[in-house]
């Protein structure tokens, strides 16, 4: 099942258009949503949480497209997490559950899964900005969603708050089952965690797979097409590009032995990462 | 939903809370002295309070909109509204709750400096009524003005300036009230008819249709708030 489905989508302000006919589908798990400044990430994510109107197009959340039943089933983690600085972390975090009907045991719960323990009786606004992250999280995640969309959620954090909020989103994906459609410019946190892959360009959409991890193998032969075809015959889960097919996940032994009986020319193989996927997908 | 966003400003409040109401008192009570003071002690009270309400409608109205627009101008640009919006909540039902909050203090506030006036002037049961209904009518009032400026959120100061051109055509016509500011400002038309005696019919169809005037404002502005692209603009 695709937790979110979106169909082109487009969006301009003014003269400059921003999203020019996104179409994606994101299954269940972790999804890295990458792109260059102003590559269009946070237009469509303003668009999938009903904060901007798409000029064209429309987009399915969790089966609806019902922007109140999407926000009771999604929680959201905005880029600069804006919450109230005057009132302490319990209090706020109390109150949205309310808002939802959601008991203060459970308050207590996200408290402590989100490592704010110690300062749950302190202001927002004295917290860090590692802490204000974490309550940014604690309120979306208060009422169990099922899908939580953040906005470059590692933006501005040292390497300590990094590596927490990324475990934190991995065992609420393998402990909960949430998914987590996340952009973000940290392609290295992303690569770590995310098992389906969306790259945004200049509005478009220009490379989308999946894989537990970018560990897949890229291969370029002088037949691409025909190269996919011979692996997808001997059970390999192969997709391609414009530029390579991308072997997911193999047994890189297994996969030597058979490009090595493969009678026609092949010019390139290597292991892939995110960042080197990104940088030819964008780059060039 | 919208009781736990008022819960949650009201709190939020709760720091500058006693600053406005120390404000609101002092304003109140600015007006209460130099309007009362000369002529308590004579028959002609009844046109000079109705000189002192409309003053004070007019200081109100300037002082308690612009500080509920900037409060929630700044709210907006820093995304906290953005952030509310991610909850299963329409966006007129946010302004309600910071409005309704910030206006909590103000009652507060303006209650302390009534109830001076109630005591150190002997108004009969019928006044004291009169002087409440007017009070309580010149909160509602300010209540929807400012909502209905704050449509006009992403433009500041466009609220604030909205308001001080408001206020200042009712101070400058505020001595010769024509029947189209019997339906802006309902309150002299309630002192005018209540306290004064008769007034033109014309006079009291606008005052008539003031209803529906604050009503339109007040839908209106709902109707706007949940279609604006709040995202833009919006701090996050």
């Amino acid at each position: 099942m695709n937790v979110i489905i979106a169909r082109d989508i487009e969006k301009s302000y003014g003269k400059v258009q921003a999203l020019k006919g996104i179409t994606i589908k994101v299954p269940k798990g972790i999804t890295a949503f990458v792109g260059e400044n102003g590559a269009g990430k946070s237009t469509l994510i303003k668009i999938l949480t009903g904060k901007l109107r798409a000029d064209r197009g429309e987009f399915e959340i969790l089966g609806t497209s019902d922007l109140m039943k999407i926000r009771k089933n999604v929680g959201i983690i905005h880029e600069r997490i804006p919450l109230p600085p005057e009132v302490p972390v319990e209090f706020f975090l109390e109150k949205v559950a309310k808002m939802y009907n959601i008991p203060k045991k459970k308050v207590k719960e996200t408290i402590k899964i989100c490592g704010l323990e110690k300062v749950k009786d302190v202001e927002i606004g004295t917290l860090s900005f590692g802490f204000t992250k974490r309550v940014g999280i604690a309120q979306a995640l208060i009422h169990e969603p099922k899908l939580i969309i953040a906005d470059e959620p590692f933006s501005q954090l040292d390497a300590t708050s990094k590596i927490i909020i990324k475990d934190l989103f991995y065992r609420l994906y393998k402990d909960r089952g949430i998914s987590f459609f996340i952009s973000s410019h940290n392609l290295h946190d992303l690569e770590q965690i995310s098992n389906h892959f969306i790259i945004i360009h200049q509005g478009k959409i220009i490379r989308e797979w999946s894989g537990v991890k970018v560990r897949n193998i890229l291969l370029k032969a002088k037949n691409n097409k025909e190269l996919a075809k011979y692996l997808k015959e001997r059970g390999y889960d192969v997709d391609i590009d414009e530029f390579y097919v991308i072997v997911n996940s193999p047994d890189f032994k297994n996969l030597l032995r058979t490009i090595v009986d493969y009678p026609g020319e092949v010019y390139e193989i290597r292991s892939s990462s995110l960042e080197s996927l990104f940088k030819e997908a964008v780059v060039k | 939903m919208i009781k736990e966003i008022y819960e949650i400003e009201l709190r939020r409040l709760h720091k500058i809370g006693i600053f406005f109401i120390i404000i609101v008192a002092a304003i109140t009570s600015f007006w209460i002295t130099i309007f009362t003071a000369p002529y308590v002690t004579t028959n002609y009270y009844v046109q000079e309070i109705k000189s002192l309400i409309i003053f004070l409608f007019t200081s109100f109205g300037i002082i308690l909109p612009i500080f509920s627009q900037s409060l929630v101008g700044s709210d907006y640009k820093y995304g906290i509204i953005a952030t509310y919006l991610s909850y299963p909540l329409k966006a007129s039902y946010i302004i309600s709750a910071k409005l309704s909050a910030q206006f909590t203090y103000y009652f507060i506030g303006s209650l302390a400096s009534l109830l001076l006036l109630i005591f150190l002037y002997p108004f009969s049961p019928e006044y004291l009524a009169l002087i409440f209904a007017t009070y309580l009518l010149s909160l509602a009032i300010l209540y929807i003005l400012t909502q209905f400026s704050l449509i006009f959120i992403k433009f500041q100061p466009l609220p604030q300036f909205f308001t001080l051109l408001l206020f200042f055509v009712l101070i400058y016509k505020g001595s010769s009230i024509t029947g189209l500011l019997y339906m802006i400002n309902p309150i002299a038309l309630i002192w005018d008819w209540s306290a004064a005696g008769t007034i033109p019919l014309n006079s009291m169809l606008y005052g008539l249709l003031s209803i529906p005037f604050y009503l339109f404002l007040f839908f209106i502005s709902n109707w706007v708030f949940n279609r604006i692209e709040w995202g833009r603009g919006g701090g996050i």
